[in-house]
């Protein structure tokens, strides 16, 4: 895989200070911490602590029962729970949040064990501690693991990802540099819960991770597991992407990765299975970039979970005069935030502040001038320009046909675009009305079907009774000779009665 | 503290249309230099009167058409228009036949359609192919890159007044271009051998159409190395001429030009980088492209072989620029995961 010419996406010059990655600290535990319930893909767990129960470090404080895609949520630290509501996470979504007052003697949940040797353990029995540990993708997917190590996917190959997408965003590396053996051997009880054959694992070539890396997996003398590198191209390391790369086959569309036989776990997800089982210390920390032109000194924190962004930004020196943008994740796909109060999630493996001179210019948009470029940097091969002229006359026909539903967000086509095109900006616009007209789509068929199962429903019922009541007219006719014409006519009058009214009993 | 907010991609690249642009004009340069010294300076006198024109133009459409002057103005893509057009123009021609041809090419050909971006035919061939068949009579006689240029007052009397009707200056100065020479002397039952034996051929093709057409492949191979525009079209252009060419010349070699004689010469290698290569009008795919560039390659080869105008690729890229929304039809790459292409 080494030296490979990708021939989309986007080779980003190395910043000149990545030579041997950013350093790595421990930010120390704040003073108040907010833990949203919601850090997973998929339904939020509920809580099970109220204002003024004092909660221990790693002791679970959100949860959930039944096999919802959910993840449980577990105190990051010891305190006091001074606040239970719904807070914002990011500027645009909020959730349920639980907000503990640390009293600083970071004091642990004696609820979970450490275990000597837990490869020894039964796959079911290590699949149950990974739903425990509360871990979803570290990658920034937030898909709950324990769902992914299904043993029923039929997955015979393992991809741990360490082939981090986004530039500049070094935390998985500074992992892997750090604590490559517990990532081996996350994977390997992943391996034994998918019961799965191999692992490859992925790591971006020339990165400083690669060596620990390669030693660890030769000290391991596991011969499913193999290595390979791969080229630093963003976004080579997103799932359907990687497998691709790794194992040259596409995931259908439509499908879902595991459908290929092979899954990607983010090596910190890999790490966060082995912390749980070796230290009996759930998901309640992770490893976040905090770099960009906006800050004084960038480094890779380790930090708890629920901390406010400020409190790391604060570690890594504060943020320069430059500061002006705020963003979860990547500076390509993330999320551009409001302000630093939000807490560090399960999904951040970045806050990245753009300075002003890293900014896209606000240069107006250009006309398309079909040069290409954007279909050629596509890591889906789709056509953006002839995407972009669809949408423009809102043919969703054709946006369809075009594949647009494959997109993936990547914003490579925006980033070559010499027309400054928002093109992924409209193509999510695009994706949603697609979405919408698919689910108005459903709904209509839905009336469509309620409306015809009701108009049978009317006529078997009339049907019914008038069948009844000329019974009875006729039982009553045949029966009195004098009274018999009379009767009729009564009981037709009450028939026809009774039809009106039944209709307009159903009126709506 | 406060943070702007916008949706991502954070981070653009540093392309732009107008730095596009003007890589374009630079890569012309060499062209525009060697055209000027071998054809005189006609050639600069049209450069800069059509330059002039396509700007005002520009604006004067932009203007009508209430779009923002500044933004577009600056884009260069007029100016690219301009200097392509005043390179097909002969040297010696009447500043109203340029005029009509920069007209068509800015006003109707691009704005008409809807500015930048949305014009179905090349403009600059637009411009070109009105005033070759209007006027053929001035865009047929060339000079002689071989004898000497024609004086400037000769140059400003013709492109003020129109060429001389008759005269010795005219027969001097003004002949037919290698390519037409090349018919009109195989009409005459002359051999290929006894043709490029003659003062007005050089080493590779006609003599100075030979450099001028390098320094168009140098400038268009600096534009492919700096990714302005992409192998595909002028790769198959080429290619596709050098087959037909090279088969004719196989099959018999007396009566029909070179491989090499038929890429030198006329406005091959201009065409081959500099217009066929105008995305707006080209085919959007990679395998569109290729088969858009081959069909420019083997029209431009029939109408040299057996058509009534010396040079054809003007038809043949204004031919293919109809044919590019039929093969983006059939020629869309499959997207990954999907079985069938769109």
């Amino acid at each position: 895989m080494s030296n490979t010419q990708l021939r989309w996406g986007i080779r980003f010059p190395r910043p000149a200070a990545a030579a041997g990655g950013l350093p790595l600290i421990i930010a120390p535990v704040p003073e108040r911490l907010v833990v949203p319930l919601n850090q997973n893909i998929g339904f939020a767990s509920s809580a099970i602590v109220a204002v003024g129960d004092r909660v221990m470090k790693g002791q679970p404080i959100g949860t959930y029962s039944g096999n919802a895609p959910a993840a449980h949520v577990h105190a990051p630290t010891s305190g006091i729970v001074t606040d239970l509501a719904v807070r914002p996470v990011t500027g645009r979504e909020s959730a349920m949040s639980i907000e503990i007052e640390a009293d600083g003697q970071d004091q642990i949940w004696p609820g979970y064990a450490a275990l000597q040797d837990p490869l020894h353990l039964p796959a079911a029995r290590l699949r149950e501690a990974v739903t425990e540990a509360g871990i979803v993708g570290l990658g920034g997917a937030m898909f709950p693991t324990s769902i992914k190590l299904n043993p029923g996917l039929g997955v015979t190959t393992l991809i741990l990802n360490g082939v981090e997408c986004e530039p500049r965003i070094s935390c998985d590396d500074a992992l892997m540099q750090n604590s490559a053996d517990a990532i081996l051997l996350g994977a390997q009880i992943m391996l034994r819960i998918l019961e799965a054959d191999e692992c490859i694992i992925a790591i971006k070539e020339h990165t400083p991770a690669v060596e620990p890396m390669v030693k660890a997996t030769q000290r391991l003398q596991d011969d499913r597991f193999t290595i390979s590198f791969v080229p630093a191209v963003y976004p080579a390391g997103g799932e359907v992407q990687l497998i691709e790369l790794l194992t040259g086959i596409e995931v259908p569309t439509g499908g879902l990765p595991w459908d290929t036989g092979v899954i990607c776990q983010n090596v910190a997800t890999a790490a966060a299975v082995t912390t749980f089982l070796t230290e009996g210390e759930p998901l309640i920390s992770r490893i976040v970039t905090v770099t960009g032109e906006g800050i004084a000194q960038p480094m890779n924190v380790k930090t708890r979970l629920g901390s406010p962004i400020s409190h790391i930004v604060a570690c890594a020196g504060g943020y320069t005069p430059a500061a002006s943008r705020l963003i979860m994740g990547g500076p390509m796909m993330g999320i551009a935030l409001p302000d630093d109060a939000l807490p560090i999630t399960k999904a951040c493996n970045s806050i990245y502040v753009a300075g002003t001179q890293e900014l896209a210019a606000t240069t107006p948009a250009m006309p398309c001038i079909r040069c290409g470029e954007c279909s050629i940097t596509c890591p889906v091969d789709l056509m953006p320009q002839l995407l972009l002229q669809a949408k423009r006359v809102n043919d969703y026909e054709r946006l369809e046909t075009l594949g647009l539903s494959d997109c993936i967000e990547c914003g490579c086509c925006d980033y070559v675009c010499p027309s400054h095109i928002a093109l992924t900006r409209e193509f999510r616009t695009a994706k949603q009305a697609l979405w919408d007209i698919g689910f108005e789509k459903r709904r209509a068929r839905l009336a469509a079907q309620r409306f015809s199962a009701r108009t049978e429903r009317l006529d078997r019922k009339t049907k019914q009774r008038d069948q009844e009541l000329e019974q009875q007219i006729d039982a009553l006719t045949d029966h009195g000779s004098n009274h018999g014409d009379r009767a009729r006519d009564v009981l037709e009058q009450l028939l026809k009665r009774t039809k009106g009214a039944d209709d307009q009993d159903e009126q709506p | 503290m406060k943070f702007d907010q916008a949706t991502a991609p954070h981070w653009l690249g540093t392309d732009s249309v107008p730095i596009m642009m003007r890589r374009v004009m630079y890569a012309l340069v060499p062209t525009i230099a060697l055209s000027i010294g071998f054809l005189g300076a006609g050639v600069l006198l049209n450069l800069l009167f059509a330059g002039l024109l396509c700007w005002l133009l520009e604006a004067a459409a932009l203007y009508a058409r209430q779009r923002p002057l500044a933004t577009f103005l600056n884009d260069g893509s007029a100016l690219v228009t301009a200097l392509l057009l005043a390179l097909a123009l002969p040297p010696l021609t009447p500043w109203w036949v340029t005029a009509i041809a920069c007209l068509f090419a800015i006003v109707f050909a691009k704005h008409l359609y809807g500015g930048l971006g949305y014009n179905v035919f090349n403009p600059a061939m637009v411009g070109y192919v009105v005033v070759l068949v209007s006027f053929p009579e001035h865009l047929a006689s060339w000079p002689s890159p071989g004898a000497p240029p024609a004086s400037i007052a000769l140059t400003l009397d013709v492109f003020l007044h129109g060429p001389p009707l008759s005269g010795i200056a005219a027969d001097a100065l003004s002949g037919a271009t290698p390519l037409d020479s090349i018919k009109m002397q195989l009409a005459q039952m002359r051999t290929m051998d006894e043709i490029l034996a003659q003062d007005s051929f050089g080493w590779l093709a006609g003599r100075g159409w030979e450099w001028i057409n390098l320094a168009a492949l140098g400038g268009g191979l600096w534009l492919l190395s700096r990714r302005v525009i992409r192998w595909q079209i002028p790769a198959s252009m080429l290619g596709t001429m050098a087959l037909l060419y090279g088969s004719f010349f196989a099959l018999e070699s007396a009566t029909h030009p070179s491989p090499l004689l038929g890429l030198f010469s006329g406005g091959t290698m201009l065409a081959a980088f500099f217009i066929a290569t105008d995305p707006v009008s080209a085919a959007a795919s990679d395998r569109g492209r290729l088969i858009y560039g081959a069909g420019i390659g083997a029209l431009c080869f029939a109408m040299r072989e057996w058509g009534a105008y010396p040079d054809g690729i003007a038809f043949a890229v204004l031919l293919m620029n109809m044919a590019a929304p039929f093969i983006d039809r059939y020629t869309l790459p499959r997207v990954r995961g999907h079985r069938q292409r769109p």
